[in-house]
């Protein structure tokens, strides 16, 4: 039976974190401080998506950009087309990112560790130049242009434009993310989680106990590209213009060095590497042109000195005492 | 141009590439043969290699070509023999045992961290490369064949054939032949592993250094950012021979050359780049071993 | 009695290498093989041909007495799914995870949550958790690490490490259990142990398909036996008959029994 008391402690806890998020902009409505916010938010997203697939799986994955571009052009041509207004389109970009998560991933996952690595890179940049290629569809290097922000019906208020104000997609992103890592939490407890783990492991051991290594891996590599659908279709909606400059493999990169900052496999390591290294480039303005050299220092220094990351290492997942799931 | 001496010129072309491929594509082989690990930051090693010769040609410029470029080719090797040893030394060999994902961002991190270096001292913008060589050309049939050519050619050449002597004929040579066969074979025997993995990212690194020094003089300008697409092409010729696979590389590096210079007469130049990627991504997919096969320690 | 496994004329090459000729045998429901040979035998290369890891050159292989069905093309996972778990001669835990975990994770064939289950905690999937969490706990109450179960299975000392595997082989409650030289690096008491935790299996009516190499643990427990030598059979039959065989004696160059 789950262990009441630490069912309420938990409530206790998440009410807070979820109060204060939410009060924050009236607190202190700086939209400066807002965007930057709702930036790392937006990276916590695909931290939590690329963290199933590297984190959890250990599939080494250098291209994960291309699913967040393909969210991100997805709504971009269903609105611009079709005017499909945001909160339908965020589905068919989630599902059509997850679907070429696991498209690519198909002939990719043959092949052995390096290899993947440098194989998924490759992908991420043929997407990433395709997009660039194909002007007639995707406006080319100059990108998708004049994409619709969400509009949402308030009661007393009617229709509220999210326009360029930076609360409303603050709030968007919060619960995004809330409910994308309460959803990440609950599959890193569950039956499928324990066998991704496994798979990580060891794949060979983990095959014979009757984990389907391949099917797994891909529904792996599907749930990491619907995360990242979902980001890039929220992505669009907040700039209005897609370029396919911002989907280029240093973001992969990045993306990877959040949740390996944050411990490979942590729900809560994915969301603290992508908000301390996602408004990094905010609080480093006035050093851009080191940022690179930092980063890279960084990467080194972390592989050699805590390569566990923050919250990584042992993960007792599963205990005597630990209740399942969330609530 | 007849359609044949089109097909020739484009040879020429693609040859001169191949060499510049081959030489950086040595030194991933040889570092994944010893070590098995992808050296992200080669490309950016071979950037280094460009540049150091930049500083020699615009530093002694009035030297005549055929003392300037040995100078060039020294300074660059000079240059990233130390870079390269440094990189193997301080950031790779603590992590040796490691699991291939921290290697991996190990690399990632290192080519960030060179790319940016160059960017900060020599600027973000393109550099012209001075050509020393006299303007010499032939005409052989209806194609042209510069000087410039010539030399890339000879060069390429001439250090493969050093670098194959080197691998089959000395102790040294066979040192790294049996450390890339079985790392703990080896050491338990006698053999200093450290200092043969330190030797062979130097000899790796000077080889890329020259292919920067030719890159240079081929294309005239010079880009910090060149290291990770180059890089990348290089990878790639390096699969395409076999990885860990010394004269896989060098066949490899022509084969790729000459497929883009064959390429660039009958493709867009947009799609140039998309067709490296492709070439990488089917070749991993579907012929990993190379065409010569490859040559890689066993990992139980 | 039909058996519960049928190997047939199974053959294995690596390259020029015959790791395994034209073998033959069974395992009956309920009773206990063992398999012994000298070093190089072929018998790790059977193991791995039966669990999938492998795939037979030639040779049939049919497993489950009420539905047979053969092996031969199946993988690890859809055969471990048939029912036959194992133990490796290595020892291959989830090193990073606890040993409760290791042993839930053993119960994967046997549940069937999936993703929406998961992602929704629904009533099943709850149900689904509970039990296979007692019945891990029930399997290392058995083996003698229930008070270690919040312990991270890769700091188990060596012997408790064989015992965790064996207890993850049986979570998903398989028809044949594969031990693949489950004493080889213990010491004379923890085999002693071993070979008690393996009666009480067979007291279970465990089937039971056993490498090793140690006489004192293999002839005890096995009700049958089978000498492999250079990938063929060259010996059957009850232990006491195996080992006085001379075949047997020559192939392992005069080692008397008990002398490992």
């Amino acid at each position: 039976m789950p262990d009441l008391a630490h069912v309420r402690s938990q409530t206790i806890r998440w009410s807070i974190g979820a109060l204060a998020a939410l009060a924050l902009p009236l607190i202190n409505p700086n939209p400066y401080q807002l965007d930057v916010l709702t930036t790392a938010l937006l990276y916590a997203l695909l931290a939590l998506g690329l963290n199933l697939i590297v984190g959890l799986t250990g599939v080494l994955h250098l291209g994960y950009a291309a699913f967040f571009a393909i969210g991100a052009y997805t709504y971009g041509l269903l609105n611009v087309h079709l005017g499909c207004p945001f909160w339908l389109g965020v589905a068919p970009a989630s599902v059509v990112a997850g679907l070429c998560g696991i498209a690519l991933g198909i002939p990719a996952l043959r092949v052995r560790g390096d290899y993947l690595a440098i194989v998924t890179l490759g992908f991420g940049e043929i997407v990433r130049i395709t997009f660039t290629n194909l002007e007639a569809w995707t406006g080319g290097p100059n990108g998708l242009l004049g994409i619709d922000h969400p509009r949402l019906w308030l009661p007393g208020q009617g229709i509220l434009d999210f326009g360029v104000a930076s609360a409303p997609y603050y709030y968007l992103v919060c619960v995004a993310t809330a409910l994308v890592a309460g959803v990440c939490v609950r599959l890193s407890r569950s039956r499928i989680g324990r066998a991704w783990r496994a798979i990580r492991e060891d794949e060979v051991a983990a095959s014979c106990m009757g984990i389907p290594v391949l099917h797994l891996k891909l529904l792996a590599q599907g749930c990491g590209g619907a995360i990242a659908g979902i980001a890039g279709a929220i992505f669009a909606a907040k700039q209005g213009t897609v370029t396919p400059d911002s989907f280029d493999f240093i973001l992969s990169v990045m993306v990877l060095a959040m949740i390996v900052l944050g411990g490979l496999g942590s729900v809560r390591g994915a969301v603290v590497g992508a908000l301390a290294l996602g408004s990094l480039p905010e609080l480093l303005r006035g050093f851009e042109q080191y940022r690179m050299l930092l980063f890279g220092l960084a990467m080194i220094l972390m592989m050699r000195l805590r390569p566990q990351g923050l919250f990584g290492g042992f993960q007792g997942t599963i205990t005597k005492q630990k209740p399942f799931g969330i609530f | 141009m007849t359609p044949l001496q089109l097909f020739l010129q484009q040879l020429a072309n693609g040859l001169t590439l191949g060499a510049i491929y081959a030489l950086i594509a040595l030194g991933y082989t040889m570092i994944y043969g010893v070590i098995q690990l992808i050296n992200f930051a080669h490309g950016e090693v071979f950037m280094v290699g460009a540049y150091a010769a930049l500083t020699i040609v615009l530093l002694a410029s009035s030297a005549p070509w055929w003392a300037l470029l040995p100078a060039c080719a020294l300074a660059a090797m000079t240059a990233c023999g130390v870079v390269g040893a440094a990189m193997e030394r301080f950031a790779y060999r603590p992590i040796r045992q490691a699991p291939r994902l921290n290697a991996l961002i190990t690399a990632i991190g290192m080519s960030f961290f060179l790319q940016n270096a160059i960017m900060l001292l020599y600027g973000a913008t393109d550099r012209q490369f001075p050509n020393p060589i006299p303007p010499v050309r032939w005409d052989i049939g209806g194609v042209t064949v510069t000087l410039m050519q010539v030399v890339i050619w000879l060069t390429g050449g001439s250090v493969m054939i050093g670098l194959q002597l080197l691998v089959m004929s000395t102790r040294l040579g066979m040192a790294m032949r049996a450390t890339a066969q079985d790392l703990r074979a080896c050491a338990l025997l006698g053999i200093p592993v450290n200092r043969i993995i330190a030797t062979t990212f130097m000899i790796g690194s000077a080889l890329a250094a020259i292919g920067g020094m030719l890159f240079g003089l081929h294309y005239g300008t010079i880009n910090f950012h060149d290291g990770y697409l180059v890089g990348l092409k290089a990878f790639t010729a390096a699969v395409l021979g076999g990885i860990g696979n010394i004269p896989g590389a060098m066949v490899g590096g022509v084969v790729l050359g000459l497929l883009e210079g064959l390429g660039a007469g009958y493709l867009s130049s947009q799609w140039k780049n998309v067709f490296a990627f492709v070439v990488l991504v089917i070749l991993l997919l579907f012929k990993p071993t190379g065409l010569l096969g490859e040559r890689v320690a066993d990992r139980a | 009695m039909s058996a519960l496994l049928e190997i047939d004329g199974l053959t294995k090459r690596f390259g020029g290498v015959i790791a395994l000729d034209e073998v033959t045998l069974g395992v009956q429901q309920g009773e206990t093989v063992g398999l012994i040979g000298p070093n190089g035998a072929g018998k790790t290369t059977l193991f791995n041909c039966v669990t999938g890891v492998l795939q037979a050159d030639r040779g049939t292989l049919v497993f489950g007495r009420t539905t047979p069905t053969s092996l031969i093309g199946l993988s690890p996972h859809e055969i471990a799914q048939c029912g036959l778990a194992r133990t490796f001669q290595n020892i291959r835990l989830f090193t990073g995870v606890t040993v409760l975990e290791n042993v839930v994770i053993g119960t994967y064939a046997r549940t069937h949550a999936g993703l929406l289950s998961a992602a929704l905690l629904t009533a099943d999937a709850r149900r689904e958790e509970q039990w296979a969490r007692e019945r891990a706990l029930e399997l290392l109450e058995f083996v003698g690490l229930a008070d270690r179960a919040d312990a991270l299975a890769g700091s188990l000392p060596f012997g408790w490490q064989r015992r965790l595997e064996i207890a993850r082989a049986l979570a998903a409650d398989p028809a044949l259990l594969l031990l693949d030289e489950p004493a080889a690096g213990l010491n004379p008491v923890e085999k002693q142990q071993l070979v008690q935790l393996i009666s009480q299996l067979k007291g279970q009516g465990c089937s039971i398909f056993l490498i090793d190499h140690d006489m004192r643990v293999v002839m005890p427990i096995s009700d049958r036996v089978v000498v492999l030598d250079h990938g063929k059979k060259i010996a059957e039959g009850p232990p006491h008959a195996v080992q006085a065989d001379p075949r047997v004696i020559e192939a392992y160059l005069g080692a008397t029994p008990g002398s490992r």
